[in-house]
């Protein structure tokens, strides 16, 4: 035989013969780059079998859009999906999702809800429980000699400190509508308002033209207007945002300690990179927790035997060990697993010490019309960094929003 | 059997246009049908659909939530589309006459200027915002020359960000309005010129007397084509600015916002619907229908 046709049949069999090497692929979508090493371990390990698990990442601004679009062809297998029954109603009314069958007993009690729809049954596998506070670089702050602020004034004077010295205190990736909702409107209600008084929000007694909580937006609004705030706030996306704390530029951020972990791209930029954690020192002063989302099953998956198998992995101590070590971050899992990173320990002390028991953002009560809260919060820090509306008037369109169609407390808030 | 030359030359008229017809029709008309269906359902991409009579235009037109978003979508919409067709148009004339005059370096020129037009969309709308990022190569060259002290905003601003993506739009398509001006020109008598220059006019009255009428059907053209496209789509924005149609929807376009409705937006959306977006398709279409009607029309009369 000629040489290239004999190349050619030795490649089209070494293709063959790796496509074969697992019995069944299951497509797993996320939005979660640092899921990917987890996955890779797990298929190229066996884990699981001769199941390999082929992981489609998406970029989290797009994430809601693709999914839909890629639900109506082959699509996922598995996909997650973010936490509160909010998210998941659409899925379930159109029956791509439905109840689970898997063992949920060993999840933690604090991440079960995420996956709990309308109606009360579950409907995914909670995956990370995720804490968002303030995150900095420690080696900015140390070197400015400051000290975590434990009060806003302490908290104002290290921002001048760091505002003399060149370097942007807290830098705003607003270009992110997500990012906005659930990390600035969330970290900011945790640390300014008081644990009741948000429940109250939520249940429609306290309405959110109080002061209680214009003081969130207001507070924004006084660091952009003190100059704390990066001037091209708008420009930025929540990528730039983390490359300027990464390159030392800016010294803090409203984040979830997703950032932190060892497959961040943060690291990439400086692989020295140490970050603390500190809540808004407010009113409230607590760090935000929450289940971070669910592992889905679509049912209109043609794998669905061995992607059932990978969900009730999921929901393992094994997984829970693998997904520590891998990703970085606390899973899920409610029984007893081997943390030994520090920083790990450091987030889960605070997460049990210092975390609100409040989520407006997931609240089902919040979000089941149009605009949801998350939309309207979204919006109306975008208006406010870009100097369109006051902090009383986007509290105002917040609530406004919400009594158009009716939410629970539209007949108390007017 | 021998056909009358009337059949023939029918059956010939018919064949020649029956493949333009079936393919227009399968892949253009056919959708359009079902889009008027789409829009009286309610349907999130997934799972069943829902009839619900004419809903969503009820929601589009009464919602404050919508209604809000759609005024203000058209009105960027026309703004985008101003900036663009007037850039096109004056500039593209200017550099056709330019292109037509026996200029050194002509053709190097012409080459040039189509270089952006085969470019996909994508590639140019990256590119673009390299330049004019806030540590890219624009805002240095200016903090350079000490025009500016803190960098521009380009794409930040809600005040510029859609003047930047009209310039964007505009870089990547001058060079069709250029072709189709050009050719114009060039379609000119020259012994009208002639004419013109015999009985004593200047080069610029020349160009106002014989040449720009020439181009009124060029121009119309360009205008008809550009209005539908931005009108219907909207990729520089989606690429760039996503769904949500960037800061403070300070470039939401008809089409981002219609993406919107039928994907969600990048602002953790909790209700999609197809119906919506099919209403507000079908709105635009309304628009911009009498607009082209009235310009190729007016275009055909004043043909002798």
């Amino acid at each position: 035989m000629k040489l290239s046709a004999l190349l050619a049949t030795t490649a089209l069999a070494a293709a063959l013969v790796a496509t074969s090497a697992y019995a069944e692929t299951v497509k797993l979508y996320t939005w979660r780059e640092q899921e990917i090493p987890l996955w890779k371990y797990i298929s190229d390990s066996k884990v699981l079998g001769d199941i390999a698990i082929e992981v489609v990442q998406v970029n989290s601004d797009d994430y809601d859009s693709k999914i839909r679009i890629d639900l109506q062809s082959e699509g996922p297998d598995l996909f997650q999906g973010r936490a509160g029954a909010a998210w998941l109603s659409s899925f379930v009314d159109a029956g791509i999702v439905k109840p689970i069958s898997t063992d949920l007993s060993g999840i933690a009690p604090a991440a079960i809800d995420a996956g709990r729809g309308a109606d009360g049954q579950q409907y995914g596998v909670p995956f990370a429980i995720q804490m968002q506070s303030v995150i900095y670089n420690t080696k900015v702050l140390a070197d400015n000699g400051i000290d975590v602020p434990k009060s806003m004034d302490e908290f104002t004077a290290a921002a001048d400190k760091l505002k003399a010295a060149g370097i942007i205190p807290v830098n705003f990736g607003a270009r992110s509508g997500w990012w906005l909702n659930q990390v600035v409107g969330e970290t900011m209600t945790a640390g300014l308002v008081p644990d009741d008084f948000a429940a109250k929000l939520v249940s429609g007694e306290a309405c959110f033209t109080d002061p209680t909580f214009v003081a969130t937006l207001q507070t924004v609004k006084d660091w952009q207007d003190k100059g704390y705030i990066n001037s091209s706030a708008m420009a930025d996306d929540y990528g730039a945002m983390r490359t300027s704390v990464a390159l030392g530029e800016s010294a803090m951020m409203l984040d979830g300690v997703w950032s932190t972990g060892p497959t961040s791209p943060m690291f990439e930029i400086d692989p020295d990179l140490k970050m603390g954690f500190f809540p808004v020192p407010g009113a409230n002063a607590k760090v935000y927790a929450f289940g971070d989302g669910t592992y889905l099953l679509n049912s209109a998956t043609k794998h669905a035997e061995a992607a059932q198998k990978v969900l009730d992995f999921t929901a393992t101590k094994a997984f829970a060990e693998l997904f520590v070590k891998y990703v970085g971050e606390l899973p899920a899992y409610g029984g007893e697993y081997t943390v030994e990173d520090p920083r790990l320990k450091e987030v889960a002390g605070m997460i049990a010490a210092n975390s609100s028991s409040v989520t407006p953002f997931f609240a089902y009560a919040l979000n089941k019309g149009q605009p949801s809260y998350g939309t309207l919060v979204s919006d109306g820090y975008g208006a406010l960094l870009s100097g369109s509306a006051s902090p009383e008037e986007v509290a105002r369109k917040i609530q406004d929003g919400l009594n158009s169609w009716g939410y629970v407390g539209a007949a108390n808030c007017k | 059997m021998a056909l009358k030359y009337n059949q023939k030359a029918n059956l010939q008229r018919i064949a020649l246009l029956a493949p333009g017809v079936l393919l227009y029709g399968i892949f253009n008309f056919a959708p359009l049908l079902g889009l008027f269906w789409v829009s009286l359902v309610e349907w999130p991409g997934i799972g069943p659909m829902k009839f619900v009579g004419l809903d969503n235009f009820a929601t589009l037109f009464g919602n404050a939530f919508y209604r809000d978003q759609l005024i203000k979508a058209f009105a960027n919409n026309l703004i985008f589309f101003f900036i663009i067709i007037g850039s096109m148009l004056i500039l593209g004339t200017a550099i056709a006459l330019l292109l037509s005059f026996r200029s050194w370096g002509r053709n190097a020129y012409r080459i040039i200027f189509f270089l952006p037009y085969p470019l996909a969309g994508a590639a140019v709308a990256f590119l673009l915002e390299m330049v004019v990022r806030t540590r890219g190569p624009l805002n240095a060259m200016l903090k350079n020359f000490n025009i500016i002290e803190q960098p521009i905003a380009f794409l930040g601003d809600p005040n510029l960000a859609l003047a930047t993506l009209a310039s964007f739009y505009s870089w990547h398509r001058m060079s069709f309005a250029i072709i189709l001006i050009l050719s114009a020109i060039v379609g000119v008598r020259v012994h009208l010129i002639e004419a013109a220059m015999l009985d004593g006019a200047k080069r610029w009255a020349t160009l106002k007397a014989v040449v720009f009428p020439v181009l009124a059907p060029a121009f119309v053209l360009i205008t008809v084509i550009v209005m539908v496209d931005v009108f219907n789509n909207a990729d520089y924005t989606l690429i760039l600015m996503g769904p949500e149609g960037g800061p403070v929807r300070s470039t939401d376009i008809m089409g981002t916002f219609l993406f919107r409705s039928a994907f969600g937006g990048s602002a953790t959306s909790t209700s999609v619907n197809f119906g919506m977006a099919a209403a507000i398709g079908l709105f635009t279409a309304l628009l911009i229908l009498p607009a082209a009607l009235f310009l190729a029309l007016r275009n055909l009369r004043r043909k002798d």
